[in-house]
């Protein structure tokens, strides 16, 4: 998935340096989605869900 | 005579919005460089969310990059602002990660004037969105200006840091490659080394 979201970044900022503007807005808007995704995913823990019991309040 | 003046002013203002968002670039590279260097030269490899803080940057460069490549919209602007946001998000979820001492839970990598990567990330994403406030504020909207000439200084600074962005995003891109492969990636070593 990290190699996904670097591959369509790295072909957005190469497709807009060669002019191609609406092919690299949809690349980047597909890495943002990627990147969202993998955070979600990055942090979600089966134990806790989204939330920081550690911090206490 | 206040025609000729206004005139002045505004090619003024078109030349300091070209230097302040080179300075932006140029900062953001400069960072992204550094991490590089921690990573090949002192072996620190990037934990999964600072690599999304790198694609983070890399997307606020695709934003500033645009402007020099195809014209000063506002939309770039945008696009560069949301990654700025993406960059705190992820930021300060990691440093919340790692605030509490906890085993398995610690901060990682070497601390550069006693703060660690997630919390100058932090500082980077508000420096940048701040950034972005103050040039509305200050310089205002340039949408619908033309980049600078080719050939004239700032436009050739723009296309060499453009480029060099480029580059440094298709090294990590192979870094990455390396470092995860297709699967998770960890701190541990380069998955297609192993």
């Amino acid at each position: 998935m990290m190699a996904a979201i670097f591959a369509t970044l790295s072909a957005a900022l190469l497709v807009g340096w060669f002019g191609k503007r609406s092919i690299a807005i949809l690349l980047v808007a597909i890495a943002l989605v990627l990147a969202v995704h993998l955070f979600l995913w990055e942090i979600h823990s089966p134990e806790y869900g989204f939330r920081m019991p550690w911090i206490q309040t | 005579m206040n025609a000729i003046v206004g005139k002045r002013l505004e090619t003024l203002r078109y030349v300091f919005n070209d230097i302040f968002l080179l300075g932006m670039m140029a900062v953001i590279a400069g960072i992204l460089t550094a991490a590089m260097v921690m990573q090949y030269a002192y072996g620190e490899l990037p934990c999964p969310l600072c690599l999304l803080q790198r694609a983070a940057m890399f997307g606020v460069c695709f934003g500033l990059m645009q402007n020099f490549r195809n014209g000063f919209s506002d939309r770039n602007l945008g696009y560069s602002l949301l990654f700025s946001v993406f960059l705190l998000i992820v930021a300060v979820r990691q440093t919340l990660l790692d605030i509490y001492p906890r085993p398995g839970h610690a901060y990682i990598g070497t601390a550069v004037l006693g703060l660690h990567m997630p919390v100058w990330s932090i500082v980077i994403a508000t420096a940048l969105i701040t950034a972005f406030a103050l040039k509305l504020c200050v310089i205002g909207t340039e949408d619908g200006a033309r980049p600078p000439a080719r050939k004239s200084l700032l436009g050739r600074l723009g296309i060499i840091l453009s480029l060099y962005v480029i580059a440094i995003a298709l090294i990590n891109f192979g870094s990455v490659a390396v470092q995860c492969g297709l699967g998770e990636c960890h701190t541990t070593g380069y998955a297609l080394l192993k």
